[in-house]
């Protein structure tokens, strides 16, 4: 009898979270959407909207990075900003869960953005993004999460591969969209980085998870036939630096405001080559 | 006396780094002797495009023990997969098994690397420190339950699990199984297994990954 009960429960407790992953309600499991859905909108925004290009009158530049700000609160956020700024960045990047995916929170990110003129931000959706069908707020505010943008120096030219693996996975069509950048543009350039939430490899336990191994390898052998110097990501909270072949792969700590390890991320580019370290508020 | 058998399957799938569909095939031998298992096989890649003839070998070794009055199959193994043409994965590990007339219950703990083949070492001029990655302590684990008993001559089923022939998800990248059988003697069978796989799971911000039918026989000699 109570091996009876205690299926009911666990039924009980199955279906309501299977009804409410299905609704159209903003639930916080809602994904009204694909990630194939996603990069369709992503790539019509960028066909419709001009190529994104810094151009730097200096060989040097520096962009800040930052991933899982989680926001909510906004302290470490509005911090990180004034460093960049204080630090003369060319540019942002914001890799993913800049927020929990509610309306209110992406009102709160917004406002608390500097403009695009005083600081040039670069923006990845992350899986919290998508959550209460964060989707088409991340999309209405701030546009394309499946892009690339350029920085142009007198000295030459760099790509910045911004991909969109809130859900874990590429998807078909990013993936062959991918494909086609490196295969058709890596040339142009000298430094080739690639952006996106979802850290790669799990080398740290944690209950978040990483790619699939096989979209790893895929991704590993595509960076490396076409010379992706770095790859950056957050998602797993905790700071990680490691070359696999000729990439290599830093994981973010997190920006949040409660987080003890809160960081971010310096790239600098000098004399052509990358340089970095990992910033913290201490 | 030893007893030998064989298990031969095909797998069909496709999923979001596939170029169209993949197609797949693996041979398993294995060999019971009193209340131990040796097996080992090996996986092809059938793919056009594919330059790889072994896409993966595994060798298992496993024994039957009684704890708690229940048998219970303890399991070290080691796999070899070609997940590209120039990087592959090994796994090595320890597996827990336990099978009741409905369910089957595994769980264990895998060790895996991601290496470059020499020639990719070779030819990108990759470090030798930078050649490979280790995940550690990854979990493994197998929840099966099938609507007939065990010694029912089929059986339907599902399972939930990261593990299959020549594959090891993280434990945070479930697969998820329908699965049956139809024995037409003590010596031989047919089976067929469907496997569904989503990313980024317990992100619980999901989507499809893949989706991959194998079909195979085992005969017991």
């Amino acid at each position: 009898m109570e091996f009876l009960t205690n299926k009911k429960i666990v039924l009980t407790f199955i279906t309501v979270l299977f009804f409410e992953s299905c609704s159209k309600d903003e639930g916080y499991f809602s994904l009204n959407e694909t990630v194939d859905q996603r990069v369709e909108q992503s790539l019509d925004w960028d066909s419709k909207n001009p190529e994104r290009e810094l151009v730097i009158n200096s060989d040097e530049y520096t962009i800040f990075c930052m991933a899982d700000s989680h926001v909510g609160t906004t302290g470490n956020l509005d911090r990180f900003f004034s460093i960049a700024k204080e630090s003369d960045a060319a540019a942002v990047i914001m890799a993913g869960d800049l927020c929990s995916g509610r309306l209110s929170d992406y009102d709160v990110l917004e406002n608390h953005m500097p403009s695009g003129d005083s600081l040039p931000r670069f923006m990845v959706a992350g899986n919290h993004d998508l959550h209460f069908a964060g989707w088409n707020e991340y999309f209405s505010r701030f546009g394309s999460s499946t892009y690339f943008f350029t920085v142009r120096t007198p000295a030459g030219s760099d790509i910045f591969i911004c991909l969109d693996t809130s859900e874990g996975t590429l998807g078909k069509i990013q993936f062959s969209w991918l494909s086609n950048v490196l295969k058709n543009m890596r040339q142009n350039y000298r430094q080739c980085i690639v952006i996106t939430h979802n850290n790669f490899f799990r080398v740290k336990q944690a209950e978040s998870t990483s790619l699939l191994p096989e979209e790893i390898s895929a991704l590993a052998e595509l960076f490396t036939t076409n010379r992706v110097e770095m790859v950056i990501t957050g998602h797993d909270h905790r700071k990680d630096d490691r070359l696999f072949g000729i990439t290599r792969y830093i994981v973010m700590d997190p920006l949040e405001d409660k987080a003890d390890n809160a960081g971010f991320f310096v790239l600098k580019i000098r004399k052509g080559e990358i340089k970095y370290n990992f910033g913290s508020f201490e | 006396m030893a007893q030998p058998g064989i298990n031969i399957y095909t797998e069909l799938g496709q999923n979001n780094i596939s170029q169209g569909l993949y197609f797949k095939s693996a041979a398993m031998g294995d060999l019971n002797f009193g209340n131990n298992i040796l097996s080992s096989g090996i996986q092809t890649s059938l793919d056009k495009n594919n330059k790889i003839l072994v896409s993966g070998y595994t060798i298992n070794a496993s024994r039957y023990l009684i704890l708690q009055r229940m048998v219970v199959e303890l399991q070290g193994f080691f796999t070899m997969t070609e997940l590209s043409e120039i990087i592959h994965t090994t796994n090595w590990g320890i597996l827990m098994k336990i099978r009741r007339n409905h369910f089957e219950m595994a769980i264990g703990s895998n060790f895996k690397t991601y290496s470059f083949s020499e020639q990719a070492q070779k030819a990108y001029n990759i470090m030798n420190d930078a050649v490979s990655i280790n995940e550690t302590f990854n979990i493994i684990y197998l929840f099966r339950y099938n609507v007939k008993p065990s010694y029912n001559k089929w059986n339907i089923g599902w399972a939930i699990t990261d593990i299959d022939y020549f594959q090891f998800n993280q434990e945070t990248n479930p697969i998820f199984k329908l699965n049956g059988y139809l024995r037409f003697s003590n010596k031989f069978s047919v089976n067929a297994d469907l496997s569904y796989e989503l990313a980024g799971f317990t992100n619980l911000a999901f989507g499809y990954f893949g989706l991959n039918l194998k079909t195979g026989l085992i005969w017991n000699f």
